[in-house]
């Protein structure tokens, strides 16, 4: 049977929608995305907040999902389709990693999410920033839901990408040490969290070798939060009122090597 | 195995207790583009991959490619019970893609139940 996306309830709502029913709102990453290419490899930079129509859906979502060990893939649209669409793309690479025995290659991935985001003719709202590092070189791809796609040194993508976007033309330069590269993506990304609506709370950066990745979530932590829970919680002693205590040295305990009987699990 | 003549609404298995006759309304049109394109894109696909073979290979491969993919289709299990064409998932590349047909719409995991043997063999044997 047809698996995927199911349409018998299609009659349904529109038979709903006619008669005055509101649809549930969708859950959209309404984002800033960004990606940027410097002396070494990529760095990839992402806001963390996901919205439900104007109400915030997750404070701190995860944006930067993993596709293989040397590429990582930012996603914006509605949040269902880039985590299943980027989810699939993971495990159709899996499999062609076994079958062809090699590293990933970053434009397998591209070819891939292009050829199932066209085929669904813009229907799966997936805007994704693909960027990796294989045996050619670090390389960094923008993929629109239609399914075209970039090459580019430095792209942004959401609904704050012109904020991050002009954060970007300012400060770009080729050849970028790992320290200035993930300063600038992080400037781009706040850009877009204090100027847009639509994205907002922290900061996730990666940054992506040859070999190497570093996944750091939260790098920024821009949300003030005024209670810290600890977890799991100490109290000081003296807390409780003790009333008795007995204390027994180990040094008087004897062990006994009688015959173990094993526990009756039937 | 799959040649059904006449109207998909009156020849597919329906299981005619619980829905009642089925109706020419019910075919209508493609409610949604996606389910369109759902329902064409594979064998448009496979027409595609076919072209390219011939016009790479010549006639001749894809013609025995045919040919070896009937004779594995034809090892199978009745309907409703799960038949592995391995064979059949190897030749096409099947085996090594990972899609929505992997991981959703397992039969176990269904909330309505499938349509039974009995109403898929009428179907098939035209008993309708």
């Amino acid at each position: 049977m047809t698996a995927g996306f199911q349409f018998d309830l299609c009659n349904r709502n529109r038979l709903l929608e006619s008669k005055g029913v509101q649809g549930a709102s969708v859950t959209k990453t309404g984002t800033t995305i960004a990606g940027l290419v410097f002396k070494d490899g990529v760095v990839l930079g992402a806001d963390t907040r996901s919205t439900s129509g104007s109400t915030v859906a997750d404070k701190n979502c995860e944006k930067i999902h993993f596709i293989a060990p040397n590429i990582y893939c930012c996603g914006a649209g509605t949040a269902a389709d880039t985590e299943n669409v980027t989810g699939m793309i993971s495990s159709s690479l899996d499999l062609h990693r076994y079958a062809t025995g090699r590293e990933s290659r970053v434009v397998t991935a591209m070819t891939m999410l292009k050829s199932h985001l066209f085929r669904y003719q813009g229907y799966v709202s997936a805007a994704l920033v693909l960027g990796g590092v294989d045996f050619r070189g670090p390389h960094l791809f923008t993929v629109y839901p239609h399914g075209s796609t970039d090459a580019l040194p430095f792209c942004t993508m959401g609904s704050g990408s012109l904020n991050a976007m002009a954060v970007f033309e300012a400060g770009y330069k080729d050849d970028l040490t790992r320290e200035e590269a993930v300063e600038l993506v992080a400037n781009a990304i706040k850009a877009g969290i204090y100027n847009d609506l639509g994205s907002g709370s922290n900061v996730d950066i990666c940054v992506i070798t040859k070999g190497k990745v570093d996944y750091l979530r939260n790098h920024e932590y821009l949300q003030n939060k005024t209670y810290q829970r600890r977890h799991p919680v100490t109290y000081g002693k003296g807390t409780t009122k003790v009333t008795k205590e007995k204390i027994i040295p180990l040094s008087e305990l004897t062990i006994q090597d009688g015959d173990a009987t094993a526990m009756d699990t039937s | 195995m799959e040649d059904r003549t006449g109207l998909p609404v009156l020849t597919e298995p329906r299981d005619t207790l619980r829905e009642g006759l089925s109706t020419l309304k019910e075919a209508g049109a493609v409610v949604h583009p996606v389910e369109a394109i759902q329902a064409k894109s594979a064998s448009q696909e496979e027409q595609r991959r076919i072209q390219m073979l011939q016009s790479v290979y010549g006639t001749a491969l894809p013609a025995r490619m045919q040919l070896e993919q009937q004779i594995l289709g034809r090892v199978q299990r009745l309907p409703g019970i799960p038949s592995s064409r391995l064979g059949l998932e190897s030749l096409s590349g099947e085996l090594d893609d990972f899609s929505f047909t992997s991981y959703l719409g397992h039969t176990e995991a269904l909330e309505t139940e499938p349509k039974g043997m009995h109403a898929e063999m009428e179907a098939r044997l035209k008993l309708r």
